[in-house]
């Protein structure tokens, strides 16, 4: 089977797999049994009806809004669960869940289209998520109380795509006292998901690479992780075939291991000297390169 | 094939110093995993994520 089948096969099964819970539909509530504390690998909503496992950034964001009230109370709480969480994906694996693994990845590549219009991205654009991650996800949160002490997730609340897509939709069409509730945040939020569906037919993952918060600290981790891209100059014959596939547009064949780099492994696949590889731990190279002069590109 | 081999030796010993980081950090997560169970912040997840987040709905 080709990689990229794998991929998608994976993707869907994971999709499937953190919200399997699918009597809460029905109910028109959530799951809410006791495993949900846990965090999935995945820009996953915790407010999705059948959703099985916690948003690590929905609770990294609540964490921290509740540090001042738990402090307060004797608790001496500080968010370290969900950072050591993202820590120990970020340190193994990297960006590779977001290739791999997140639901709203596989919503985006759904979505674009790879035939038509397509628009490239400038650089400075995809520095925007690391502005969501220290403003919407760290500081408002950690220094913005309301009247009970309580800080609020604002990423949730002003931005995240995949809470309305995951939760917002399915429990006001499902719920009739939340039907009655929506005003403006609502109106705002649906119309930020129509915003980013527009875009998504002409940027492939445009959502990961200019907001997720996820992203960019998985991003951080790509360089360190024991899970490793690499490239052998030698058979490299920089046809920019690599280029040409990547969705989040790095060139692999300078810097595999770029913070952008969503590990879905496209790259690989289209290098015809079969020069990039990857590795975990001291697993070897899983491709052998082939020697091909650079006249015979296209 | 000697020389394979002795590539392959170089790309592994090139690769370790950041091995040593990924440990590093791995350790660090485990421990701050460890840290945030005992203070029962697993808990707290819990709370907040059988919820109906309003906030993640656009209603709150």
């Amino acid at each position: 089977m080709k990689r990229e089948k794998k991929r998608r096969l994976c993707q869907i099964g994971a999709a499937v797999a953190f919200n399997a819970y699918l009597p809460a539909f029905f109910q028109a509530g959530i799951f809410q049994g006791k495993i949900k504390g846990l965090c999935f690998p995945a820009l996953n909503c915790y407010s999705c009806p059948s959703a099985l496992g916690a948003c690590p950034i929905g609770s990294l964001q609540a964490s921290l809004a509740s540090i001042r009230l738990n402090l307060e109370a004797g608790q001496r709480q500080f968010g370290l669960y969900v950072i050591g969480f993202l820590t120990i994906v970020g340190s193994l694996v990297g960006r590779l869940p977001c290739g791999w693994l997140c639901p709203f990845g596989l919503f985006q590549e759904l979505i674009h289209r790879k035939k038509g219009l397509k628009v490239k991205l400038p650089r400075f654009v995809t520095y925007g998520r690391y502005l969501v991650l220290l403003i919407f996800v760290i500081f408002l949160p950690l220094l913005i109380m309301d009247k009970f002490g309580l800080g609020q997730t604002w990423f949730c609340k002003w931005i995240c795509p995949a809470g309305t897509l995951e939760a917002g939709l399915p429990l006001i069409l499902l719920n009739e006292n939340l039907r009655s509730q929506i005003g403006f945040m609502f109106s705002w939020k649906v119309t930020l998901l129509f915003l980013l569906i527009g875009l998504l037919f002409f940027i492939d993952r445009a959502f990961c690479r200019t907001t997720c918060p996820l992203g960019a600290i998985w991003g951080l981790f790509n360089r360190a992780s024991l899970f490793q891209m690499a490239i052998d100059e030698n058979h490299c014959v920089r046809c920019l075939s690599c280029q040409q596939a990547c969705p989040v547009e790095i060139d692999p064949s300078k810097n595999p291991n770029s913070p952008d780099c969503i590990r879905c492994l496209r790259c690989l696949e289209a290098c015809p000297s079969r020069a990039l590889s990857y590795s975990f731990l001291i697993w070897p190279r899983k491709t052998k390169p082939v020697s091909i002069s650079q006249d015979n590109q296209v | 094939m000697k020389g394979d081999q002795k590539k392959e030796e170089k790309r592994l010993t090139k690769i370790w110093p950041q091995h040593r980081l990924a440990f590093g950090l791995l350790g660090t997560g485990i421990l701050l995993l460890i840290l945030g169970l005992t203070a029962g912040e697993y808990w707290t997840v819990l709370e907040k994520a059988v919820t109906i987040c309003l906030d993640c709905l656009g209603i709150g």
